[in-house]
């Protein structure tokens, strides 16, 4: 068995092992969500699976976190730009952002 | 040199008695401009310190109404306030504490069309929001401008914040992309402690008045992560990365996303 540091605290793990198997081993929620750096520089999502762990290494998860504005805004917003949702999600529209008129101080 | 009235000396005399702040400090914090983006659970402890201390200028952007349901952690909103809008309650309250405070409201929601024009007005940004594709605009926003911003989250009982500057590590050094809808919970569907609210937000407005007045090391190249079951903190060491996409040697975003609508098709 091998020691590692994984979030902060010492694991046991027998090596060979990659990210992938180490992100397998603790049960992460989400795996295809979650970043993970090893040594203090991130790893790409592709490398999860190859990337071999070493006696020492250490690996920190990095997991999402939302917020605090809260109400459905997804919805609301959805509702105020009278948009609706459909199956697919590959098109993406840009823009650079140049036409907004500001509101500042209108609603005292 | 300094212009302040014997009420301002007096309001803030315990910052000014602080030796890293001083009256200098204090002028610092009265030239600042700070925009919290919403004003919810985290934009309200932030605008609510943040205009204690005397920021001079205080953006909120916010197109929601108050629901009873936010007082719970809103605390910028109270009871009467329900069915407001969030920047109109915001206002209110942060005139009542302290009326020095210029405030600029955005009823809105910061989206590609909006984010550089409103952004580019202030020194500072607090990300207060909730969901996943703004907390990227806001990123691509602020480090295409080259704005300084605090980033929080926080969900049922955990929270996690870093602050950026320009060339430190981005969100998008530690998330490539946003998560894909309803893969992640936010709180209003998996709940939080209100309380952790007023944590996050708290140490987002010890950031930004950090960052105004030079005082300390800021939370750059920093996660900090809590969990108030355990209480533990944990500060994890982050690098800006040279493949980032938006901040990296060779950035692959070049212009804002709405990442709502990658997902959707628009109707009129
Ligand atoms: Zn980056």
């Amino acid at each position: 068995m091998a020691k590692l540091i994984v979030n902060g605290e010492d694991q046991e793990v027998q090596l060979p092992a990659t990210v992938a198997d180490l992100i397998q081993q603790n049960n992460v929620a989400q795996p295809d969500m979650v970043s993970v750096q090893v040594n203090e520089e991130f790893v790409d999502r592709e490398d999860f699976a190859t990337l071999q762990l070493n006696e020492g290494d250490t690996v920190d998860f990095l997991y999402f976190m939302g917020g605090g504005q809260d109400k459905e805004s997804i919805e609301y917003r959805f509702g105020r730009l009278g948009v609706q949702c459909s199956a697919g999600r590959s098109r993406g529209t840009k823009t650079n952002g140049q036409t907004f008129s500001t509101k500042e101080d209108s609603y005292v | 040199m300094f212009d302040f009235t014997e009420e301002e000396l007096n309001r803030y005399s315990r910052h000014i008695l602080l030796q890293d702040v001083g009256v200098e400090g204090q002028e610092k914090i009265r030239e600042g401009k700070v925009l919290v983006i919403g004003a919810g659970g985290l934009g309200a402890p932030v605008a609510m310190y943040l205009a204690a201390a005397g920021v001079g200028t205080i953006g909120i952007v916010d197109g929601d109404v108050v629901d009873l349901s936010n007082l719970q952690r809103q605390i910028i909103h109270t009871t009467p306030d329900v069915d407001k809008w969030k920047v109109e309650s915001a206002k209110e309250t942060i005139n009542a504490i302290n009326p020095h405070v210029k405030v600029n409201t955005y009823r809105d929601f910061l989206v590609a069309d909006n984010a550089l024009d409103i952004v580019k007005e202030y020194d500072f940004v607090v990300d207060g929001t909730d969901n996943f594709p703004v907390k990227f605009l806001i990123n691509d926003a602020c480090v295409m401008a080259g704005k300084p911003f605090s980033h929080g989250g926080i969900l049922r009982f955990e929270g996690q914040t870093f602050t950026h500057v320009p060339g430190t590590a981005c969100y998008r050094c530690m998330f490539k992309t946003p998560p894909p809808p309803g893969a992640v919970p936010t709180c209003s569907q998996a709940g939080v402690l209100g309380a952790i609210a007023g944590m996050l937000g708290t140490i987002q407005a010890a950031e930004t008045l950090k960052y105004l007045t030079g005082v300390g090391e800021l939370l750059t190249n920093k996660l900090l992560t809590f969990n108030a079951k355990t209480m533990d903190f944990r500060k994890i060491n982050v690098k800006k990365t040279d493949r980032c996409p938006i901040c990296g040697t060779n950035p692959t975003i070049t212009e804002l996303i709405d990442y709502e609508q990658a997902a959707c098709d628009l109707h009129k």
